[in-house]
């Protein structure tokens, strides 16, 4: 039950079952935003754990976060040119 | 920051095999971004036809991919202690089963939408909807393949006693987790955001 | 290991040809420059949903520099065959005794090259006579672009079968670094969405869109610029190695 590759699937299905049930009719673009967010958490936390990149050389390390990072900002930024209300 | 004292390596991820992961992340978040671009200019179009796609459907095959990724993690980390190594085999095996599965789901989904009427060409949207979970659909048989290579490697290494071949399994789980994790943000991306 | 091939010494002479046969990969070069650059067709490339009057005034405004940037690319499409050949002849060190992947690559190159050409010849045509029906230059147009952008299986075959070679290259020490091989394998994943462009007259898959022109243009170069270098230092190792 504690094996971390379990608890990073449960993780991960939460977070799918989360995005998927989130249908609150709410102001859309921060929905969209927060959904963007946690795609992007989830897509980091197979990178570190499944692909183990949180135990790989930094220099690895660096260009993972720098992709997550930078993806992430790209993507929501692109988003907000006409986000839904 | 590494594992504990007691627990193995990780198996060594050739370097090589990142400039396929990283360089296709980037451009698939290129795809992403353009997708984006174009919904700006006729988001009530991309909303209405976003609302035709079945997320129940997509919601499963991100679960399906999100076990598959598990089971080769799984498989990878047996492989790692000799005692184990032959776990690794159902465990490959479950994952090409959820690979079929993703592909199956899929099938039905295109169905139901060409059934409905809809194809590649009907508007923006379902452009983008068509051609992304297809170039994705096409990446995935590609690494099914490599799984399928790598299980029929590991089923003789382990009858034979021999030695795995590090680099077949490092591109194969590398290549299996990076399409699970270009579904992860695909499936918010084309059938959530609103 | 390949221990049962032996391969003869690569001379002071042979290496000279294998060098000059790599060099003249370069060439390709003349393609963008020539038809992409002189004869605008990248600067920047006519819609697919492009009237036939405005495809019609494009080649009427060309002029002779039109023409003369498709002569040079029509001129310097062989140059992929050499490299194309020393690339062989390095992939036949990775792969040992009887190469498949070092015939396939060089027959993926042949064609390759046959139908670079065949796309500067429809636009060639084209371009030929200002006079033309408007209808028949759109065609003639259109079999330009869908001969350039969509028949996708060489390259992708080609790329592929570089990247198995060098990644199954199992040899002391490796012609090529193994990140080439994958930088292959990436290359032919990122070329196959061309074949697509027959699908749209607008959007990124188009021909002149970023998915299936620009990003499989720009990876190609990236891929040949790559080949070339390591081409030269595979043939500068052997050299040094048939001396000693």
């Amino acid at each position: 039950m504690t094996n971390p590759l379990f608890i990073t699937w449960m993780v991960l299905t939460l977070a799918t079952i989360l995005s998927w049930s989130l249908d609150v009719p709410v102001d859309g673009a921060w929905v969209g935003t927060a959904l963007l967010l946690v795609a992007f958490f989830k897509a980091r936390l197979v990178l570190m754990i499944f692909m183990e990149v949180r135990g790989a050389p930094t220099a690895l390390r660096w260009c993972c976060e720098a992709w997550v990072i930078t993806a992430c900002t790209a993507v929501i930024t692109a988003y907000w040119f006409a986000p839904i209300s | 920051m590494i594992a504990a004292a007691n627990e193995p390596e990780p198996l060594p991820v050739e370097a090589g095999v990142w400039v396929v992961v990283l360089g296709e992340l980037c451009v698939f978040t290129l795809f992403f971004i353009t997708f984006l671009y174009y919904r700006a200019f006729s988001p009530e179009l991309f909303e209405e036809s976003r609302t035709l796609l079945s997320r129940d459907l997509g919601a499963l095959n991100t679960i399906i991919l999100l076990t598959s990724s598990w089971c080769v993690a799984a498989a990878v980390k047996a492989l790692n202690v000799p005692k184990q190594r032959s776990r690794a085999l159902p465990l490959l095996l479950g994952a090409l089963g959820c690979g079929t599965a993703f592909v199956i789901v899929k099938g039905f989904e295109y169905s139901g939408a060409i059934n409905a009427g809809i194809n590649v060409l009907t508007d923006e949207f379902f452009m983008f909807y068509f051609m992304l979970t297809g170039i994705h659909l096409l990446h995935l048989l590609v690494g099914m393949g490599l799984l399928t290579a790598t299980t029929l490697h590991l089923r003789s290494v382990i009858a034979t006693n021999g030695v795995v071949s590090e680099p077949l399994v490092g591109f194969a789980s590398c290549f299996w987790h990076m399409l699970d994790l270009l579904w992860i943000i695909l499936f918010p991306l084309l059938y959530l955001l609103r | 290991m390949n221990t049962t091939y032996t391969r003869p010494p690569l001379d002071a002479r042979a290496s000279r040809n294998h060098r000059i046969a790599v060099w003249c990969g370069m060439l390709f070069l003349g393609i963008p420059l020539g038809w992409g650059i002189l004869g605008s067709f990248l600067t920047p490339p006519l819609s697919p949903s492009a009237t036939p009057q405005d495809i019609a005034g494009f080649l009427a405004e060309g002029g002779v520099l039109q023409k003369f940037g498709l002569m040079i690319a029509l001129a310097c499409a062989g140059g992929l065959l050499p490299m194309s050949a020393v690339l062989g002849d390095q992939m036949r060190r990775m792969e040992g005794a009887r190469p498949v992947w070092a015939q396939t690559q060089f027959a993926c190159a042949t064609l390759v090259v046959w139908l670079l050409s065949a796309a500067l010849v429809f636009f060639a045509a084209a371009a030929f006579r200002a006079d033309r029906d408007p209808q028949l230059i759109l065609l003639l147009h259109d079999l330009g672009w869908l001969t350039f952008i969509t028949p996708v299986s060489m390259i992708v075959l080609w790329m592929t079968a570089v990247g198995a070679a060098i990644l199954s290259d199992r040899g002391d020490s490796p012609v090529m670094p193994r990140w080439v091989g994958y930088l292959s394998i990436w290359a032919a994943l990122l070329s196959a969405p061309g074949f697509a462009a027959i699908l749209f007259h607008s959007g990124p898959f188009a021909w002149n869109g970023l998915l299936a022109l620009w990003i499989p243009l720009v990876i190609f170069l990236v891929w040949w610029i790559t080949l070339t270098v390591f081409l030269l230092k595979a043939i500068s190792g052997e050299a040094a190695a048939s001396v000693a």
